[in-house]
């Protein structure tokens, strides 16, 4: 689940959706603030956090949270995102 | 699936439908009805031209377009190709299955073009202005110039200075009572004092750039750190003879050139800013940057001899901000923003060029269209 976790938090950051209102079927219509602004900066923001690169086509299927999900983790991101975990882990003790 | 691809002829008809649901959700942007460029089509040699790109989904129906403007630039002593990102339109604009459109247009244009630059835009609030800044690009909003020649007409139709009932009522009666015009004239009197120091100049109306342009060029492009190039052959593309809008002048002093400016005469109609005023703008110009008062002062009382009420221009260049101040010009509030790509800053910063050595003008970008 760790994918779903900072996808999470950067739909929280990006979009103001509260984490128990996160799932994997939202799409742009369910959330306001999804917008060509906002999906310009959730794309950056996805980069940043799990150090990956989108193409243009990519960018085109980001048509849900679980679209998004199935490509972080069609790029192997999971180990990314497990280290990501690990370091916040490491900087709250 | 939605793929980009560029705008060809088979495209026309779902580009008319796209244009039908910007209109029917009240955006007032269009993408042109035809494939081939009106201004700036691609000419086998020309460095100057426009390429639309559209992006199509797997019904062929069209859900965002987008334009670069490529151009020689000179930057020091290099001459590189850039472009002008302009006119990204998207679907999302209208409907909101469609938020990743505008991403999608700007990533394919730095990946055609990294070196990329947008100019206009109509403020840092704008949406393209917010998703060029979120994205990285550095910005900065182009400095805005004007002279009042007929106080009264400027009074009464300048919208800036008329946002509320009050302003609009105070500034109508200045205007009848002749205070306004009073106020104006001995304020910008002051300003011109500083100009009897600028010689004078000789003002002479060309149809067309030719060689003198050419020598001027070469002789002043490496005074300023970024320009697009401004030779005899680009001024001919960019102000065609044939364009009776554009109004070349020469300037000289003593028989020898020393600038060329390009200005607009225009009567305006309900404009959003200038409301029905005859608008003089100065929107291109080049001289070496000593002579930048001249040319503007030249200018200025070239356009004021053909009875226009406000006189605007935009300037990047500290030189030419100067030269347009030394004429009697004020500085007003910009919307008028440049922006440049991560790759761009990054070159710009490398070659030492700050934001006022950039010489980028209305002659810039998509052109004097809004002038």
């Amino acid at each position: 689940m760790p994918v779903i976790e900072r996808l999470t938090a950067i739909f929280e950051k990006v979009f103001d959706v509260e984490a128990d209102e996160f799932s994997p079927d939202l799409t742009p219509e369910d959330v306001l603030r999804w917008d060509s602004l906002g999906h310009m900066t959730l794309v950056m923001d996805l980069e940043d956090a799990f150090k990956v690169h989108f193409e243009v086509d990519e960018i085109t299927e980001m048509t849900s949270a679980g679209k998004i999900i199935e490509m972080l983790q069609a790029k192997g991101a999971v180990g990314q995102v497990a280290n990501l975990s690990h370091e916040q882990g490491e900087r709250s003790e | 699936m939605i793929a980009i691809q560029p705008y060809a002829e088979r495209h026309t008809e779902a580009v008319r439908c796209f244009n039908d649901r910007l209109k029917a959700g009240s955006v007032e942007s269009r993408f042109p009805l035809s494939p081939i460029p009106a201004w700036l089509p691609k000419i086998a040699g020309r460095k100057i031209f426009q390429e639309y790109y559209l992006t199509v989904d797997e019904e062929n129906a069209v859900r965002g377009g987008y334009i670069l403007k490529h151009q020689d630039f000179c930057i020091k002593d290099r001459v590189l190709s850039i472009a002008d990102y302009h006119l990204p339109i998207s679907e999302g604009a209208v409907n909101k299955s469609y938020p990743q459109i505008g991403a999608m247009l700007l990533r394919d244009a730095i990946g055609r073009q990294p070196l990329l630059y947008g100019l206009g835009m109509g403020g840092y609030q704008e949406p393209l202005a917010r998703m060029l800044l979120a994205t990285g690009w550095s910005m900065f909003s182009v400095p805005f110039y004007f002279r009042v020649v007929r106080p009264t007409a400027f009074l009464r139709n300048i919208a800036f200075l008329r946002r509320s009932a009050a302003k609009r009522m105070a500034l109508d009666l200045s205007a009848a009572t002749g205070l306004g015009w009073l106020g104006i004239h001995a304020f910008q009197a002051f300003r011109v004092l500083k100009e009897a120091k600028v010689p004078a100049a000789e003002v002479e109306l060309v149809d067309e750039f030719s060689d003198w342009v050419d020598e001027l060029w070469n002789s002043c492009k490496e005074r300023y750190g970024m320009s697009a190039v401004r030779d005899a052959e680009t001024l001919r593309i960019l102000y065609p003879k044939n364009n009776d809008r554009f109004i070349r002048l020469k300037i000289s002093r003593r028989s020898r050139p020393i600038g060329w400016v390009v200005v607009l005469d225009s009567q305006l109609s309900g404009h959003k800013h200038f409301g029905d005023m005859r608008l003089g703008s100065i929107a291109d110009c080049f001289a070496s940057v000593a002579d930048t008062a001249v040319v503007v002062g030249a200018a200025r009382r070239y356009l004021e001899s053909r009875g226009v009420d406000l006189i605007v221009s935009n300037q990047s260049h500290i030189a030419w901000q100067r030269g347009f101040r030394q004429a009697g010009f004020l500085g007003g509030p910009s919307n008028f923003i440049f922006a440049a790509s991560r790759e761009l800053t990054e070159l710009l910063r490398r070659e030492g060029v700050e934001n006022d050595d950039l010489h980028f003008n209305r002659g810039d970008g998509d052109g004097p269209i809004n002038l």
